[in-house]
């Protein structure tokens, strides 16, 4: 029946049908195409299907952590430059922090050496001032010694060829011959 | 090729064709083995023919189809056993992913040529998105005719008419079955251009638009002959690769009884060429399986694509 596809080969004539390998066995033709039909539908479903899913969903897996990596560099690099920034931003405070804390530093240093020269020169001060009265006073208690002594001393002369008066009267002189203090 | 030819030249020495493809047993000749010769002083001209004649129905009688095993056809028996040799591989493979996707063992192999029938054969031949329906389709088909071909090269135990013998066959060497194959390729094309574009308007695409109304009862049986020259190609191909390297294989080892018969000397001598160039040869097959598995394919493909796009 199926002979006549091949007919136009001219071995087919000398082939006769029967068993010569140009025939086509009808028979062999029909179960081979209904099992190659079924077996390709089996495989379809069985094995290619299965298989190309498993690609398929391998392939979406690894566009997808493939996006998702470039999103997480993304991120990161962001991350980092916010960090970055960051540490600019610790630096110079840090550095402002140092220039306030020695501009204070500073400034307490000459405060106080400021304060313990006013304190010193305060205290010299004091001292002279109470070197000072100090002198007056002496002075004060030496002229009254002095001038007891003098009366003593003057009466012990005095008293051996002087009047009373003639003697006040020298005392007298004598004391307003000191010189004032 | 060359095997087609050397078959042609040995069918127009044949005068009987009526022997051909069954057993060799009713031959006149006493030889019942594989050319053993009728050694001796009476190897005159008559035994010279009947050793030709003997040489050609042994090659017909190794491509043509036989009982196996008490089966009917020997084609049909290695045709099943290559399916279910795709089905168990296929069915290995599978297996090896163990639920994840990474491909272990066999299924690496098979994933690769699979991604590149889808990749390299279905997408650019069918078009993108559309070549993935028809992926597990062309497939089938390489595996197939992969198998099929390389299982022909496997020397299997057979046994008829009361001998023992070592012989594989490839069932794409039988014509029926390249014809089942193309026949299923023919269908999957029809149904690429009738599933897009509706009975009708696939039957129309088959005529470019713009065409003189004149030309159109040329072209109508242009076209119609060329939907079918499509699948004929494909069986003849396929079927004349695989009987060539058969009949190749075959005729240089009964090249050994061939010269065997001239002298014992000439039989020694061939021995070792015959075999070299008879390994050579099955090499070559195995090229050749890898080469015809992806011709159909690829063709099978772009045939398709034809039907699909009919634009180009």
């Amino acid at each position: 029946m199926l002979t006549w596809i091949v007919a136009p080969l001219p071995l087919a004539a000398a082939g006769g049908g029967g068993g010569s390998f140009l025939s086509v066995d009808t028979t062999l033709f029909v179960s081979t195409a209904i099992l190659f039909a079924v077996f390709a539908w089996v495989l379809g479903k069985f094995a290619w299907g299965p298989l190309l899913r498993i690609v398929d969903d391998r392939e979406k897996g690894i566009r997808d952590s493939v996006g998702a990596a470039e999103r997480a560099a993304a991120e990161a690099k962001e991350l980092l430059a916010q960090h970055q920034e960051m540490l600019r931003g610790a630096g110079r405070e840090r550095e402002e922090i140092l220039a306030k804390a020695l501009k204070e530093a500073e400034t307490a240093r000459i405060e106080l050496v400021e304060k313990a020269r006013s304190d010193a020169e305060h205290i010299v001060e004091r001292a002279r001032d109470q070197i000072e009265r100090d002198k007056t006073q002496a002075i004060a208690d030496l002229r009254g010694q002095v001038a007891d002594i003098a009366v003593e001393a003057a009466s012990k002369i005095v008293k051996s060829s002087l009047t009373p008066e003639v003697q006040k009267k020298l005392v007298d002189d004598y004391i307003t011959s000191l010189p004032r203090a | 090729m060359s095997g087609a030819l050397l078959l042609a030249l040995l069918l127009q020495a044949t005068p009987a064709p009526a022997v051909e493809g069954h057993p060799p047993a009713p031959l006149e000749t006493p030889s019942a083995d594989h050319a053993g010769a009728p050694a001796g002083p009476e190897a005159d001209a008559h035994a010279a023919e009947a050793a030709e004649h003997e040489l050609a129905s042994v090659i017909i009688h190794h491509v043509t189809d036989q009982t196996y095993f008490g089966f009917r056809s020997k084609h049909l028996v290695f045709f099943v056993l290559a399916a279910l040799l795709v089905v168990l591989g296929a069915r290995l493979s599978i297996r090896s992913y163990r639920g994840g996707s990474i491909p272990n063992g066999l299924a690496g192999a098979v994933e690769a040529l699979v991604l590149f029938i889808r990749d390299e054969v279905a997408e650019p031949s069918i078009g993108h998105g559309e070549g993935r329906r028809y992926t597990p389709l062309l497939c089938s088909f390489f595996f197939f005719i992969l198998v099929a071909a390389l299982l022909g090269l496997v020397p299997l135990p057979a046994y008829e008419g009361g001998r023992w013998s070592l012989a594989g066959t490839t069932s794409t060497g039988n014509i029926a079955v390249t014809m089942a194959l193309a026949a299923i390729s023919f269908l999957a094309q029809q149904y690429a251009g009738i599933s897009k574009y509706g009975v009708v308007g696939h039957f129309k695409n088959l005529i470019p638009e713009g065409l003189p109304l004149w030309l159109l009862p040329i072209m109508i049986p242009v076209e119609i002959i060329s939907m079918f020259t499509k699948p004929f190609a494909l069986m003849i191909r396929l079927f004349a690769n695989m009987l060539a390297g058969h009949m190749v294989i075959t005729t240089l080892l009964l090249l050994i009884a061939l010269m065997g018969q001239l002298s014992w000397t000439a039989g020694v001598l061939m021995t070792p060429v015959s075999i070299a160039l008879g390994l050579f040869i099955m090499l070559l097959e195995i090229l050749v399986a890898f080469i015809q598995a992806y011709i159909f394919t690829l063709l099978s493909a772009l045939f398709i694509g034809m039907y699909a796009h009919p634009a180009h």
